[in-house]
């Protein structure tokens, strides 16, 4: 045990900080310099007070007509990602870490708040879970990897309140809840879970077109 | 005369509280049974707080010396032959300008986790030493 | 026409001769060898950036008007048809097979219009009409295409418009409309090959062929209004272009350039077009992209913005307003295409008494079904596009039994699908072209 931790803690903590960070950038850069290449109409019409209307209308929850035509799709889907991300982020104990190993520390969420969170987290990916099995299209698009990477998100969120809860087996739990969330952070750059950068990127061109060009909407 | 007895008396009521009072105040240091703090008193505690066996602790081998734990550091270097021992850890943790109760939780889990991990013995994991009610 | 395998909503497979026969020719090494070079040379960073980054999420389904009729059957969701086509591609690193292959092209060629509703229901901005076109692309360099839409590109190519229209034809039919309009207006020309004239107007090949009384009433509104214009004699007068649509974009680029070189040649100040979406959208931000230009190399003009403007400027006067109630049906190339929703509606205010809208309109309209190459796959695919479309008949009832009569539809292919569709549902509402209205309201 004093092993993994060891190995989790530290080689395998740094591993997946700088594959996920090197990832992002060698993904983005690849990208782009693609885009260079063989996309010429997404430097050409690019707009960023057009980008930034059609980045605006889709981050804001039920901003777009798309959003309000499924209430509840959306809410869970906004819920979800406000929770996902600021959950890890926030976490007193994962601040804790980061002040032990580089001295930097900052807001941390209070231990209830952080604990309502992954239950939504959780239960989130319930419903996404249920969604793509009952909704035919959804079910007819999902592929397994669909499936594959909501267990990746699950993992690191079920072990995480197992441990902060402290319920038996958590030792195991804890272990789990450092491997399962650095294989999640590894792996963002180089599966679907990638839309988390790349969702600046085509919400960007599509604003560009439809506003610069098109001079239309696209929410 | 009177007067020397009612003096004497009072001393003597003194030196036996004075006495009572050491000996509840060394019983207290060597029962440890958390870690505890006076920085911590009076704040909203993140997770449980540690138990702590001092005398069981002890007894362990690799803890050679008091100052393993109890250490003073100066110019940058552990002393061998000084100690902190009845000082609480946030005198000097807590002392630096810009410090916070965050550099005083760091340097506990620093001081822990550093020797239970080489020991290969004790707790490491955030729920091992941080268990029960807060 | 081959009937096999069950369907969607078990209709049986149309599939056009064209394609089998065209599939039949191929191996899996030539089908895997065209894709994968298509993908490693055109696959660029839209397509990789689409590919990896839809979540499969559903929010793109509701936005589809093939979804929404056909009982949402789920393999017609835009993010379906992607998975049905470029999916497999990918998945199978090119080596799919013959009956893959054909599926794709019905699925990219006739169960999407390219509208590009769908990216706006999209959280990411997916362009599905993009991922069609690489799709219609790739069908396009194995030769395995619709028939009739075919025929038309090789009409492009053998005669620079697309209904195989020869030169003589196309200026005996200018003379004829002038001929017949001049019994309205004695004094009434169709400029030809004039140079320097204010407006160059074009149109697209189906006029002169099956609409001419349009370009009629162009002439008629363009003398009224005392525009300077010409059109040309030559090639290049046809704006249209299938070959857009069938994916062959090197045909694109030279119908568009010789579209802008007559219009070039004549030193003309700009380009107006008659009421086509796909040709505006061939003119406005597909051909010149191919040819180069980041915007078209002379102004283009769409009717609607042009009457509008005539409108504005008091150069064309509303005599009387047209009396019965319209509503109005936005097409994609021009609303989603050039954001001229607004501009149409003041021409529709300005022309007629009572306006009654659509429910959705604007960007969010629902296609005519007809549009992005689908109208011309011909007759094999004609029951399929009405029935494909049950949410516009629903959508016109709807007007319809708010009152309108007429249905105003600026673009020639939605006034194809429209007239399919209100015949198929029996709706009880007429079409009519922007111009029709303005033909019989202004002073002449």
């Amino acid at each position: 045990m004093y092993d993994i931790y060891a190995l989790a803690r530290g080689p395998l903590a740094w591993g997946a900080f700088i594959v996920f960070f090197g990832g992002i950038i060698y993904r983005l850069a690849a990208i782009l310099l693609e885009a260079r290449k063989k996309d010429h109409v997404v430097y050409a019409y690019f707009s960023p007070y057009y980008a930034m209307r059609s980045m605006l209308h889709w981050i804001v929850p039920f901003g777009s007509r798309s959003m309000r035509q499924q209430p509840i799709l959306t809410t869970v889907t906004f819920a979800f990602h406000i929770c996902l991300i600021g959950v890890p982020l926030f976490l007193f104990a994962h601040i804790i870490l980061f002040k032990e190993s580089f001295d930097i520390s900052w807001w941390t969420l209070s231990g209830m708040a952080a604990q309502v969170m992954t239950v939504i987290v959780l239960l989130s990916c319930v419903y996404f879970f249920v969604r793509r099995i009952v909704q035919p299209d959804v079910r007819y698009l999902s592929s397994t990897a669909d499936y594959l990477i909501l267990l990746l998100v699950v993992l690191p969120f079920a072990t995480g309140f197992w441990a902060a809860r402290g319920w038996a087996g958590f030792e195991i739990a804890t272990l789990l809840h450092m491997l399962s969330g650095e294989l999640l952070l590894a792996l963002i750059p180089f599966t679907k879970l990638s839309h988390m950068f790349f969702f600046p990127l085509t919400r960007i061109y599509a604003g560009s077109e439809f506003g610069a060009v098109r001079n239309a909407k696209d929410w | 005369m009177k007067q020397y007895h009612k003096v004497s008396s009072l001393l003597a009521v003194f030196a036996f509280a004075g006495l009572v009072f050491f000996a509840m105040s060394t019983e207290a240091q060597f029962s440890i049974t958390t870690v505890e703090d006076s920085a911590f008193s009076g704040k909203e505690r993140m997770r449980p707080i540690v138990s702590f066996d001092h005398d069981a602790h002890m007894a362990y081998d690799a803890v050679e010396d008091c100052n393993t734990c109890h250490h003073m550091w100066e110019d940058g270097k552990k002393m061998d032959n000084a100690d902190s021992i009845g000082m609480e850890c946030s005198a000097c943790h807590l002392a630096e300008p810009g410090n916070s109760e965050m550099n005083l939780i760091s340097a506990y889990h620093r001081l822990c986790r550093t020797c239970h991990l080489n020991e290969k013995a004790g707790p490491v994991l955030c729920g091992e030493c941080h268990a029960g009610e807060k | 026409m081959a009937t096999t395998e069950p369907k969607a909503n078990d209709e049986p497979i149309v599939l056009d001769d064209a394609i089998i026969e065209g599939a039949e020719k191929l191996s899996e090494e030539d089908i895997a060898q065209v894709i994968n070079d298509m993908i490693r040379t055109e696959g660029g960073a839209r397509f990789k950036a689409y590919l990896n980054t839809c979540m499969s999420c559903g929010y793109c389904s509701g936005a589809c008007h093939y979804y929404l009729s056909r009982d949402k059957e789920p393999r017609l969701a835009p993010a379906a048809k992607v998975k049905q086509t470029l999916g497999e591609f990918v998945r199978k690193k090119g080596r799919v097979s013959r009956e893959t292959l054909m599926r794709s092209c019905e699925i990219a060629f006739t169960d999407c219009n390219l509208c590009r509703r769908c990216m706006m229901y999209c959280p990411f901005g997916i362009d599905v009409a993009f991922l069609m076109l690489f799709v219609r692309r790739v069908c396009h360099k194995l030769g395995v295409v619709p028939r009739y839409i075919q025929d038309t590109a090789h009409s492009h190519s053998a005669t620079m418009n697309q209904m195989w229209v020869q030169e003589d034809e196309w200026i005996d039919t200018l003379q004829w409309q002038e001929d017949e309009a001049r019994d309205e207006i004695p004094d009434l020309r169709i400029p030809l090959e004039k140079e320097g004239a204010d407006v160059y107007y074009s149109v697209i090949g189906p006029e002169p062929k099956f609409r001419a009384q349009l370009i009629y009433q162009a002439a008629v509104l363009m003398h009224a209004a005392g525009i300077d214009w010409t059109m040309t004699e030559f090639p290049g007068w046809d704006n249209s272009d299938m070959c857009m649509y069938t994916g062959d974009i090197e045909m694109t680029a030279r119908l568009k350039k010789v579209h802008f070189e007559s219009a070039l040649r004549l030193r003309s100040k700009r380009i107006v077009m008659g009421e086509c979406g796909h040709a505006f959208r061939s003119v406005y931000d597909v051909g010149n992209r191919f040819l180069g230009w980041k915007m078209p190399p002379i102004e283009v003009v769409h009717a609607v913005a042009f009457y509008d403007e005539l409108l504005a400027e008091g150069r064309l006067k509303i005599a009387r307003k047209f009396e019965r109630p319209v509503t109005f049906h936005d097409p994609c190339n021009i609303v989603r295409g050039q954001g001229l929703h607004e501009k149409a509606r003041s021409v529709v205010r300005q022309s007629c008494e009572t306006f009654i809208e659509m429910e959705p309109n604007r960007e969010h309209n629902f296609c005519c079904c007809a549009g992005g190459g689908v109208i011309n796959c011909g007759p094999p695919y004609k029951n399929k596009r009405v029935k494909s479309n049950r949410v516009k008949a629903e959508q016109l009832m709807a007007a319809r039994e708010k009152g309108a009569e007429v249905v105003i539809a600026p673009c020639h292919n939605c006034h194809g699908g429209l007239e399919d569709i209100i015949h198929h549902y029996k709706i009880d509402i007429e079409i009519k072209f922007l111009i029709d209205i303005l033909f019989e309201c202004m002073e002449k």
